[in-house]
C-alpha cells in the first residue's frame, strides 16, 4: 500500500475505526492506539480489497479483533476497571464535556455496543455485521435487541437524573 | 431521542470531541512506526500438543446450596435481657434509678407468684420505679406458648422529657424467661400515645407449663439492677395438634375448603388449596388478629416458601392469605404442619411438637397436566455460563406451572433474573398462547440443589387442551407433534415442501439441513422481498427452521431454475454436553405464523466417540495461547482476536491424507458462543466430514497439526 492510499484510507475510515474501537474497549487512549495499529497493519499487509466497503469492513473487523486482544491481555486484566475510572472527573470521556452520550453507551454490555454502533452509526445490515464479526445473524439480532433494551433503560435513567 | 439519532449525535463529532490528530499526523506516525519495524517472517511453525480427553459421563454437581426460601417476618431470638431504654440513654433524657437506694431495687412490692387468672390481675401486679417514670404491670395472660404483659408507664411530674421522648421511652421492653430464654422472643404489639399503656408479647418456641418473668433494663446502663422475678402458670393445658383432612374435587385446579381452626385468641379459616403433587398453596384468612403469624412449617419433608396476606384492621383480621410449600418427593397425600407465633418456620429444630395444627391435602391427578419424566428433561444455561439448570419435572395445572430444577454450580442471581424476567407459555390446541406470569422460587434447605419454580396464569386454563409448553426458547412439552427424521418431508403453510436432508452428529457437532422446494422459480425472490418490506434489516428469510440447544450457526442458500426454487438451510451447534439427548422444535414461518410442524431428537451418545474430538493447544507470540477443538463435522476455537480468518486461505480446512492427497474443506458458516462472556468462541461446520484415521495432518487457520507424527510426511498431491 502506498502512502497516498494510506492517507485516503485514514481520511475515509479513521473515524469509523476509532469509533468501533472506542465502543469495544471503552477507553479513548486505547481506541487511539488500536486505530493506529489497524492502519499500520493495513500499510503492511498484502491484502487486495475489492471495494471501499470491503476495505472498511476489513478495518472494522481488525479494530474489533485488536480490541478483543487488548481486553484479554494480561496488562488489561490487571488494570483498573473503567467503572471506577468513570466515576473520576478526570475520565477522558467526561473531560470532553461536549459529548455526554458516549459514556452512557459504555454502560451497555461490550458485545452489544459494537453491534449497536455498526448498525446505527455505520448503518450496516444485520447480515453485514454478522460477516464482520464472524457470528451468526441470529446472534447479531439478539445483541441488537439486548443492546437497544439496555440503552433505552440507560437513557431513561439519565433523563430521570 | 431515537437510538439512531443518539448514535449520530454521539459519534458524528467524535474526532473533534476527543481531540484526535489530523489525518496527516496520523499517517506520519504510522509510517514512522512502520519504518522502525523489522520485517517479519510470516511463516509460522506451531508445535502442537494433542489432548484428547477420555469420554466420561456428565457429572452433576452435588454442591450444597444455602437456603434461599425465607420466612416473612422472621424475628431474632432474644437470648438475653433487653429493656427498651436505649433511645433515652443515648439522648441523655433519662435519669436512672437511685443506685444507692435501699437494696438498689428499681421496683418494689413485686408479687413473686401471680395467678394465671387474668380476670383477677387487673390491679398493679408489679412496679418498676425510676426517677423519671414508673412502669406498672397491670395484667398478663399466658397460654403456655404466648405471654402478653400489659403495663403502664407513668411519668413523674418533674419529668423533663419531651412528649416525643416520653413516647420513645416505652419502646420495646422485652421480657424473657430464665428457663426458656433462648427460645422466646418479644415485641411491643400495642401502645397508646398519651397514657403510655402497652402490651408486650413474648412467644415461646415450645409449650411450657410455667414461665418465670423478669423485667430488666438494658445492660449498658442498668445491668446492676436486679428485680424480683415472678412466675406465671399456663391457663391452658398443652393442646393436641388439630387435624384437618381436606378432601375434595379440584375446581379449576383449586380444591375448595371451608374449615375453621380455633386457636384461642384467633382462628384460621381455610378457603382452599392447590396441590400438584409437589407444591401446595393454601388459601386462608386469619380472624381475630392482624398479625400474619399462622404459617406452614418447613419440616417433615416440606420446604416452606412464604406467606402473604392483606391486613384488615377494621375487621381485625388478615384476609386472603396464601402460603406455599414444596415437597421433596411427589406424593398423593401430604400432611402439612402449621405453626403459630414461631420465629422461623424453616428452622429444622422445630418438630411436630411445635405445630399448632395440621392440614392433610390430597392430589387430584385429573386437574394436572403432568410430565413425569425424572430424567433430564431440559438443560438451561443461556446467559449464565458458569452453571446450568436441569429440569427434572414439569407440572401444568389449571392455575399454575411448577418446574423442578437441579442446580449445577455457580452464582444463582443471574438465573433468578432470568427466570424472573421470562414467562412460561403454553400453546392451546387452537393455537392460542397463554402466559403464566407470577413466579415464586423455593430452594431446598436440605443441602441438595433442588429448586422449584412456580408460574401462575391470569385465569385458569383447560389443561386437557394444552398442546405445547415453552420457557423462553426452550420447548418443554408437545408430545403430540410428529417426530421427524432425516429423509422426512413436511408441507409448509404457503404450499412449499420442506425436506430434512440429513442429520449428522459426531459426538461434538450436530449438523442438519432442510431444503424447501417450491415449483415457483421466483419463490426465494418473493420471500426475500416480503421480508425486506416488513423489516429492511432482515436479509435472511427463515421459511422454516429448527430450534437447537445453545448458540447455533446457520447457513443459507437459494437456487432457482425453470423447475422451481430450492432454499437450503444448514443448522449446526456444538452440543453443550456429549451424551445428552435434545429435542428441537421444527417450525414453519412461511406465512408468519411460526407454526410447529414437528420435532427432532438429536445428540445422545455416539459409538466410539472417544478419540473423535481432537483438541489442539497452540502457542505463539503473535496469537497467544488457545485451544482448537476439531471433530469430524466441525470445530470450536477461541477467537484469537487476530484477523487471520479474514483471509480466504485460512477460511479452509486443509487435510493431508496419509497417502499424500490433499483435500480442502470450507466451513458452512460460523457462529459464536456468547455463553462464554469474556471470550469469543468461534465454531463452524465443515463442508464434509474428516476421517481422522486417514489423516496425516490438518491445516486450519494457518496452522498445521500433524496427527500421525510417527509416519514421514507424505508427498502431497492435489
Amino acid at each position: 500500500m502506498t502512502e497516498s492510499e494510506l492517507e485516503k484510507a485514514v481520511r475515509e475510515h479513521y473515524s469509523s475505526v476509532y469509533g468501533v474501537a472506542l465502543c469495544s474497549c471503552k477507553n479513548p487512549s486505547d481506541a487511539f492506539d488500536i486505530a493506529q495499529e489497524v492502519f499500520l497493519k493495513l500499510l503492511l499487509c498484502d491484502t487486495s480489497f475489492e471495494s471501499t466497503e470491503h476495505l472498511k469492513a476489513w478495518l472494522l473487523r481488525c479494530a474489533i479483533n485488536k480490541s478483543t486482544d487488548l481486553l484479554r491481555s494480561h496488562w488489561h486484566k490487571f488494570s483498573q476497571p473503567l467503572e471506577s475510572v468513570s466515576e473520576r472527573t478526570t475520565d477522558p470521556l467526561e473531560k470532553s464535556g461536549e459529548n455526554r452520550l458516549i459514556p452512557i453507551l459504555m454502560k451497555v454490555s461490550r458485545k452489544c455496543r459494537a453491534v449497536l454502533y455498526l448498525h446505527y452509526f455505520e448503518e450496516y445490515t444485520v447480515a453485514d455485521i454478522a460477516r464482520i464479526l464472524c457470528v451468526s445473524e441470529s446472534a447479531v439480532r439478539a445483541r441488537l435487541t439486548r443492546g437497544k433494551e439496555q440503552l433505552r433503560k440507560l437513557l431513561e435513567n439519565e433523563r430521570k437524573m | 431521542m431515537e437510538i439512531k439519532e443518539y448514535f449520530y449525535r454521539a459519534f458524528s463529532d467524535i474526532r473533534k470531541d476527543h481531540d484526535l490528530p489530523d489525518d496527516k499526523t496520523i499517517c506520519k506516525d504510522i509510517l514512522e512506526r512502520a519504518k522502525k519495524m523489522k520485517k517479519c517472517d510470516n511463516v509460522r511453525q506451531v508445535k502442537f500438543t494433542e489432548i484428547t480427553p477420555e469420554y466420561a459421563e456428565p457429572k452433576k454437581s452435588h454442591k450444597a446450596l444455602n437456603v434461599f426460601a425465607g420466612v416473612a417476618g422472621t424475628a431474632a431470638v432474644l437470648t438475653g435481657a433487653v429493656f427498651g431504654l436505649n433511645w433515652l440513654n443515648e439522648h441523655g433524657g433519662l435519669k436512672g434509678p437511685d443506685v444507692q437506694g435501699a437494696g438498689a431495687g428499681y421496683h418494689e412490692d413485686v408479687t413473686e407468684q401471680l395467678s394465671a387468672d387474668t380476670t383477677e390481675n387487673n390491679d398493679i401486679l408489679a412496679s418498676f420505679v425510676y426517677d423519671d417514670f414508673t412502669v406498672n404491670v397491670t395484667k398478663y395472660d399466658f397460654d403456655g406458648k404466648s405471654l402478653n404483659v400489659y403495663y403502664d408507664v407513668i411519668f413523674a411530674d418533674d419529668c423533663t422529657l419531651s412528649s416525643g421522648e416520653k413516647l420513645a421511652s416505652v419502646l420495646p421492653m422485652a421480657i424473657f424467661s430464665e428457663e426458656n430464654a433462648a427460645e422466646g422472643f418479644g415485641e411491643l404489639i400495642s401502645e397508646t400515645d398519651n397514657t403510655q399503656s402497652c402490651i408486650y408479647r413474648t412467644t415461646l418456641k415450645a409449650y411450657t407449663e410455667k414461665l418465670t418473668v423478669d423485667f430488666k433494663p438494658n445492660e449498658e446502663g442498668y445491668a446492676e439492677f436486679g428485680g424480683n422475678p415472678f412466675t406465671v402458670y399456663a391457663d391452658h393445658k398443652k393442646p393436641e395438634t388439630k387435624e384437618i383432612d381436606a378432601v375434595g374435587k379440584a375446581v379449576n385446579g383449586v380444591v375448595p375448603m371451608d374449615e375453621t381452626v380455633e386457636l384461642g385468641d384467633c382462628s384460621v379459616h381455610f378457603t382452599g388449596y392447590e396441590f400438584d403433587s409437589e407444591v401446595v398453596t393454601f388459601y386462608y384468612d386469619i380472624i381475630g388478629t392482624t398479625r400474619m403469624d399462622i404459617r406452614p412449617m418447613g419440616i417433615n419433608g416440606a420446604v416452606f416458601n412464604g406467606t402473604a396476606g392483606t391486613e384488615d384492621k377494621e375487621n381485625n383480621m388478615v384476609k386472603n392469605c396464601h402460603a406455599t410449600v414444596a415437597l421433596y418427593e411427589p406424593v398423593e397425600i401430604a400432611r402439612i404442619l402449621f405453626g403459630k407465633n414461631l420465629t422461623d418456620l424453616t428452622d429444622k429444630s422445630y418438630t411436630s411438637e411445635n405445630a399448632a395444627f395440621a392440614v392433610t391435602v390430597h392430589f387430584d391427578p385429573e386437574s394436572v397436566l403432568k410430565l413425569d419424566r425424572e430424567d433430564v428433561y431440559a438443560r438451561f444455561n443461556k446467559d449464565f455460563p458458569d452453571y446450568v439448570l436441569w429440569m427434572t419435572k414439569l407440572l401444568v395445572t389449571p392455575t399454575h406451572i411448577t418446574e423442578r430444577l437441579i442446580w449445577e454450580n455457580g452464582d444463582q442471581s443471574k438465573a433468578f433474573d432470568y427466570f424472573g424476567n421470562e414467562n412460561m407459555r403454553v400453546m392451546m390446541n387452537d393455537g392460542e398462547i397463554k402466559e403464566a406470569h407470577r413466579f415464586s422460587i423455593i430452594t431446598a434447605d436440605d443441602g441438595s440443589n433442588i429448586v422449584w419454580l412456580t408460574y401462575y396464569f391470569d385465569e385458569p386454563i383447560d389443561t386437557a387442551k394444552v398442546s405445547e409448553v415453552y420457557f423462553d426458547e426452550y420447548r418443554l412439552y408437545g408430545e403430540e407433534i410428529p417426530k421427524l427424521s432425516a429423509g422426512d418431508s413436511f408441507k409448509l403453510d404457503d404450499g412449499a415442501t420442506a425436506h430434512i436432508d440429513y442429520m449428522h452428529y459426531d459426538g461434538f457437532i450436530f449438523k442438519t439441513q432442510i431444503t424447501v422446494h417450491s415449483d415457483d422459480p421466483d419463490y426465494s425472490t418473493n420471500k426475500m422481498k416480503a421480508k425486506m418490506a416488513a423489516d429492511p434489516d432482515d436479509h435472511v428469510f427463515m421459511i422454516t427452521g429448527i430450534e437447537l440447544v445453545g448458540e447455533t450457526g446457520t447457513a443459507f442458500s437459494a437456487e432457482s431454475d425453470d423447475k422451481g426454487c430450492d432454499v437450503g438451510y444448514t443448522y449446526f451447534t456444538v452440543l453443550p454436553e456429549n451424551g445428552q439427548f435434545h429435542t428441537g422444535r421444527i417450525w414453519d414461518d412461511s406465512s408468519d405464523t411460526n407454526r410447529t410442524v414437528g420435532y427432532i431428537e438429536y445428540g445422545g451418545i455416539v459409538d466410539n466417540n472417544t478419540g473423535y474430538t481432537r483438541t489442539f493447544h497452540t502457542e505463539s507470540e503473535e496469537y497467544g495461547t488457545r485451544d482448537i477443538i476439531i471433530s469430524p463435522y466441525g470445530f470450536k476455537m477461541e477467537q484469537s482476536g487476530s484477523d487471520y480468518y479474514l483471509k480466504s486461505l485460512h477460511n479452509q480446512l486443509i487435510v493431508v491424507r496419509k497417502d499424500g492427497t490433499v483435500w480442502y474443506s470450507g466451513y458452512d458458516a460460523a457462529g459464536d458462543d456468547s455463553s462464554v462472556d469474556d471470550r469469543q468462541m468461534l465454531f463452524g461446520a465443515f463442508d464434509e466430514p474428516v476421517d481422522f484415521n486417514d489423516v496425516y495432518s490438518l491445516t486450519f487457520c494457518g496452522e498445521t497439526f500433524v496427527l500421525d507424527d510417527v509416519a514421514e510426511a507424505p508427498e502431497t498431491t492435489e
